[in-house]
Parts: structure tokens; C-alpha cells; sequence
């Protein structure tokens, strides 16, 4: 990975709400584009004012689903981000990695719900 | 005081084929969504091409509550007439100021807000998030809810967009999705509400082939890092409302979801579950907030952004 791109999301969503999962999939085509031609990404968190975690779900969470832990580690990074913006992208990142680690633990949770000698 | 709603369309003795319905108290708590509920199974059922809804026994409405009000009227007013009696100067000021019955296609002015206290009543496609951004720029960016500290209007600001974004996700309704806020002084309160006429947590579940009651599926989308995604459809989810839950704990404020037969209300870390004899045709969302809190929501702990992938 030697040529490396930033990728301002304030720019790609059109200004600094980055809450819809409509425009974390803008982001998230940039990203997993530049990646597929092995370049190194540098997203830019300068301007925003709101953050969800629907829009980073969508931005960076599905990556996971398409590249390795390391591959990402190896060619994303993130620069501009509030301290309480990169906690919510922490959540993001490793619920992902352990949403496509195990896809299915719903009736687990389920039980957790009823109790643990229900059998839904 | 006569007993909440009426139990069965008939004619008025007004105009002709009107069918009239006594409209009860909606505060936000159980009994308010049970009189939606009354109220939704009312026009369902209803063979009359209008409905007058009397207000005479009406002591009081939370506005943000037109949110699921015009959810639940949204199906008949598609095909009907609907008249709402305005005799009374404080329901009608209400509703004319968040743009309820303007929007609602009665030929009244949209009312001045003249305290600056009302978030506009508003249906949004549920394709159509760049219009729920605008609304959310319009009512809490720049001039937003005074006293309420920068910090914290962000937190709601997010708060409501993880919900909408939420709605458009999983109710799977062409319907839309209902908004409506109200922000009271005396009690340092905002409330806002999100409504939609979607299938309800507990079928999105089913359809996953987890059985269980509708007060159940909602404390299970509140819990854990629970979703309803599979893998197959290449993103994860199920963060949102637990970060709002969260954040309310932290604000002291509640949030209270209607979903199905479902009632589900956090407040004071406590959460309170209750079942409606006969369900609310979609999901609603309210939270409110305690817009004196000063806290900053900043984070203590040093997250490095080298550490995060």
C-alpha cells in the first residue's frame, strides 16, 4: 500500500450531519474502492458536527464484512475526530468484528431476554 | 368525565356518513397510547367517508403526541375527511403552532411560535433522510432550545437521527415516519417523538424466528449489542438505541417505546413494561430530556485513534 488518499467526510455527505445510513454508504463505497486498489485511506472526521452510529455502520462498520482485521488496520485511518467521536467509531469497529465473526447470536440474546431455560 | 374515546363508529348528528369520536386525554404514558390505540381501531373500522373528532372532553394533549396521533389518522385522512373541533383557544393554538392541522390539510395559517417552544408536527418519506436532516437543522441548530447547552443539543440532535435512521431501517412501512416535539420551560423538559406505521419490533423478530411478546422485543433491541441483522446483508446495526439509552441514563430524562402490544419506558435506570390489550399499529419512539443538564458528555477515557481498526 504506498499511494494513500484522504477522504474528507464532511465533503462526500455535502456538510456536517453524518447521521443517515444513506450517506455512511457514500462514504463506505469511497473507502472500500480505494482499498480494493490497495490504497492506504486516511478519513477525515474535520467538520462534523453530529455523528451516529447508523452513518458509521454504514461507513466503516461493513467493511469488516468485505476485508480482513488486518487489512483494514494495514490501510485505514482516521484523523480530525473528537475524542467522543472516535469512542462511538470504537463501539462501531468492534461490534463489526464481532458481528462477522458469529452473524447469528439473536437467539442467545433471546433467551438472555426470557431467561435461561427458554427455548425460543 | 366521560370514559376514554367511544367504543364503536356511529353517525353524528351532523353532517351526513360522519362518524364521531370523543377524543380523550394523550399525555405521554400508557393511557395516551391506549386512547391512540382506541382511536386507530375506531377509524379502522370506521364505513363513514368522515370523521369528526370532538374535542369537548379534552383536558389535555402533549403536542409532541401528534406524532403518533397523525400516524394513526394518516390511513383515513388518506380517503376521508377529518374535522377536529377547535373550541376550545389552547388545543387550537397548539396545533396550529407545530403545523399539525395545517399539515393535516385543514385551511388554517400555520400559527407563529411565538415562544419559541414548538418543534413542528411533520410526515417524512422514509427515503427521504436529507429531509429529516433539514428539519433536524431547522429546530436544533444555531438558535435551538434555549438554556439547553450546546453539548447536550448535540446528543439530542444525534439521538433523534439514530431513531429516524432506525425507523427507516426496520419498519418496512410506505407510510412514512412521524415527527413532533415540544419543549417545556417550566419543567426544563423536551420532549420529541417519532412515530411510524411500520410492522413493530416484535415482527421484525418473527421474521428472524425469535418468538417473543411485544414488550419483550423491545427490551431485547434495548439490550446488549442485540440486532436484527444477518451477515448476508453485509452491515451491522444495533447500536443506536442503546447509545441513546445511555445518554438518557446519564441526562436523567426517559425514553418511552411503543412498539405492537408493547409499552417500554426507561426512566431513573428502572424500566417499566406493560401490554396493551390490543396493539399500536407501528412504533413510537419518544424521549425526553432534561435541557438544564450542564454535563459535558465528553468522555474521560483517551480513545487513540492508532488503536481503533
Amino acid at each position: 500500500m504506498d499511494e494513500q488518499i484522504q477522504l474528507k467526510v464532511v465533503e462526500v455527505v455535502g456538510g456536517g450531519l453524518c447521521v443517515a445510513s444513506d450517506d455512511g454508504e457514500k462514504v463506505h463505497a469511497l473507502v472500500a474502492s480505494a482499498l480494493r486498489q490497495g490504497k492506504r485511506v486516511v478519513v477525515s472526521f474535520e467538520g462534523v458536527t453530529d455523528l451516529t452510529s447508523a452513518f458509521l455502520n454504514a461507513a466503516i462498520g461493513q467493511l469488516y464484512g468485505e476485508f480482513s482485521e488486518d487489512y483494514i488496520r494495514a490501510g485505514l485511518s482516521v484523523t480530525g475526530a473528537s475524542n467522543d467521536d472516535l469512542h462511538i467509531l470504537k463501539r462501531v469497529v468492534d461490534r463489526a468484528k464481532q458481528f462477522f465473526k458469529d452473524p447469528a447470536p439473536f437467539r442467545e440474546a433471546a433467551k438472555a431476554v426470557l431467561g435461561a431455560d427458554s427455548d425460543c | 368525565m366521560e370514559s376514554r374515546g367511544s367504543s364503536a363508529p356511529v353517525p353524528s348528528a351532523g353532517p351526513p356518513e360522519v362518524a364521531l369520536y370523543r377524543l380523550a386525554d394523550i399525555y405521554t404514558d400508557y393511557d395516551g397510547f391506549q386512547e391512540l390505540i382506541r382511536l386507530h381501531e375506531y377509524v379502522s373500522y370506521c364505513i363513514f367517508p368522515g370523521l369528526h373528532i370532538d374535542t369537548s372532553f379534552l383536558q389535555w394533549l402533549d403536542a409532541n403526541m401528534c406524532a403518533p396521533l397523525g400516524a394513526v389518522l394518516y390511513e383515513f385522512a388518506r380517503h376521508g375527511r377529518i374535522a377536529i373541533e377547535l373550541k376550545k383557544p389552547g388545543l387550537k393554538s397548539i396545533l396550529e403552532r407545530n403545523g399539525f392541522l395545517h399539515n393535516f390539510g385543514f385551511t388554517v395559517p400555520k400559527g407563529a411560535d411565538r415562544y419559541g417552544t414548538t418543534i413542528e408536527y411533520q410526515r417524512f418519506d422514509c427515503g427521504d433522510a436529507e429531509a429529516f436532516k433539514a428539519y433536524v437543522a431547522q429546530h436544533f441548530v444555531g438558535k435551538g432550545i434555549p438554556n439547553m447547552s450546546e453539548a447536550l443539543h448535540r446528543k439530542f440532535r444525534e439521538s433523534i437521527s439514530e431513531v429516524f435512521d432506525n425507523a427507516v431501517e426496520h419498519s418496512g412501512t410506505e407510510a412514512g415516519i412521524f415527527a413532533c416535539g415540544q419543549y417545556f420551560p417550566k419543567k426544563q423538559q423536551l420532549d420529541f417523538c417519532i412515530a411510524d406505521l411500520g410492522i413493530g419490533m416484535r415482527s421484525v423478530l418473527e421474521r428472524r424466528g425469535i418468538q417473543l411478546s411485544a414488550e419483550q422485543a423491545i427490551e431485547w433491541a434495548m439490550s446488549g449489542d442485540n440486532t436484527t441483522r444477518l451477515r448476508s446483508e453485509g452491515r451491522p446495526g444495533g447500536l443506536g438505541l442503546k447509545l441513546i439509552r445511555d445518554f438518557v441514563r446519564l441526562n436523567g430524562g426517559s425514553i418511552l417505546i411503543v412498539s405492537d402490544a408493547g409499552y417500554w419506558r426507561f426512566h431513573g435506570g428502572n424500566v417499566e413494561l406493560r401490554t396493551f390489550p390490543r396493539p399500536f399499529p407501528g412504533t413510537v419512539v419518544n424521549i425526553e430530556i432534561n435541557t438544564a443538564d450542564t454535563q459535558s458528555y465528553c468522555l474521560a477515557s483517551e480513545v487513540d485513534p492508532k488503536s481503533i481498526f
